[in-house]
């Protein structure tokens, strides 16, 4: 009996003259079934939303602007190549590193530090290098991996 | 400083558009040094040009770099993330 309907007892034929009771038993095991599919779906669903928490994580990067970037980038939101500028954009990974990169190419009080919030699964794809310039960890960016950037200003 | 001979790749060697038009251009280098792993020890060099882009003065960012590495003749590569961009040879 507990394998309908897969196999081949039809409780039609097992409950007899009992019709009542073969009806019955088919309507509660089809509320069975319901409920077991209502949970599949449900835990297919939970496991989706997990995995799209996981990969919406943003990571935060820090740059040292010069003052036409830093215009360039509050005036519009986005990076972009700038007369002299590299196809990419470097970023550091933390805000006293941007600083010390910022004080090598631009020297003290030129430079603004920018922060770039992007998703992390585009930061993963970035090139790294864990260390560079005896300063800290850096990446690179191509500009169209910075498009869903959000640009913020740190200080 | 020292002086250095640039080739720039072209765009179809998948280099730049075109050589950068500032006065200096600092960027990641890459070295044929057995002894380093650039992506976890990398160096950005200065380039600091005063006619053509061809030629350019050459230097470290940072006074903690391997000076040695920037000998007469020695050849090294510049990079934009994972691009290369040029070829340099120290005069």
């Amino acid at each position: 009996m507990a394998c309908y309907p897969a196999c081949s007892t039809d409780p039609d034929a097992a409950f007899g003259p009992n019709r009542a009771a073969a009806t019955s038993y088919k309507k509660g095991y089809e509320i069975s079934a319901n409920v077991i599919l209502v949970a599949e779906g449900l835990l297919r669903i939970g496991t989706w939303i997990a995995g799209r928490g996981a990969a919406s994580g943003v990571t935060r990067l820090y740059r040292a602007v010069g003052p036409a970037e830093f215009e360039q980038l509050m005036k519009t939101g986005k990076f972009a190549a700038g007369p002299n500028s590299l196809g990419g954009k470097f970023f550091a990974e933390t805000a006293e590193h941007a600083a010390a990169w910022g004080e090598k190419m631009m020297g003290t009080g030129n430079f603004r530090i920018i922060t770039a919030d992007v998703p992390t699964r585009a930061a993963s794809q970035f090139m790294r290098w864990s260390r560079l310039d005896a300063i800290g960890p850096a990446v690179h960016a191509e500009l169209e991996q910075l498009e869903g950037a959000i640009v913020g200003v740190f200080k | 400083m020292k002086r250095a001979r640039v080739r720039w790749l072209t765009k179809a060697e998948g280099g730049r558009d075109e050589p950068p038009t500032g006065e200096q251009y600092v960027t990641v280098a890459r070295f044929q040094d057995p002894a380093g792993d650039w992506s976890s020890d990398g160096w950005s060099v200065v380039l600091r040009f005063s006619g053509d882009r061809q030629h350019a003065e050459v230097g470290f960012l940072v006074p903690e770099a391997p000076e040695h590495l920037l000998r007469e003749r020695i050849e090294f590569e510049l990079y934009e993330g994972a691009k290369k961009v040029a070829e340099v040879t120290v005069l």
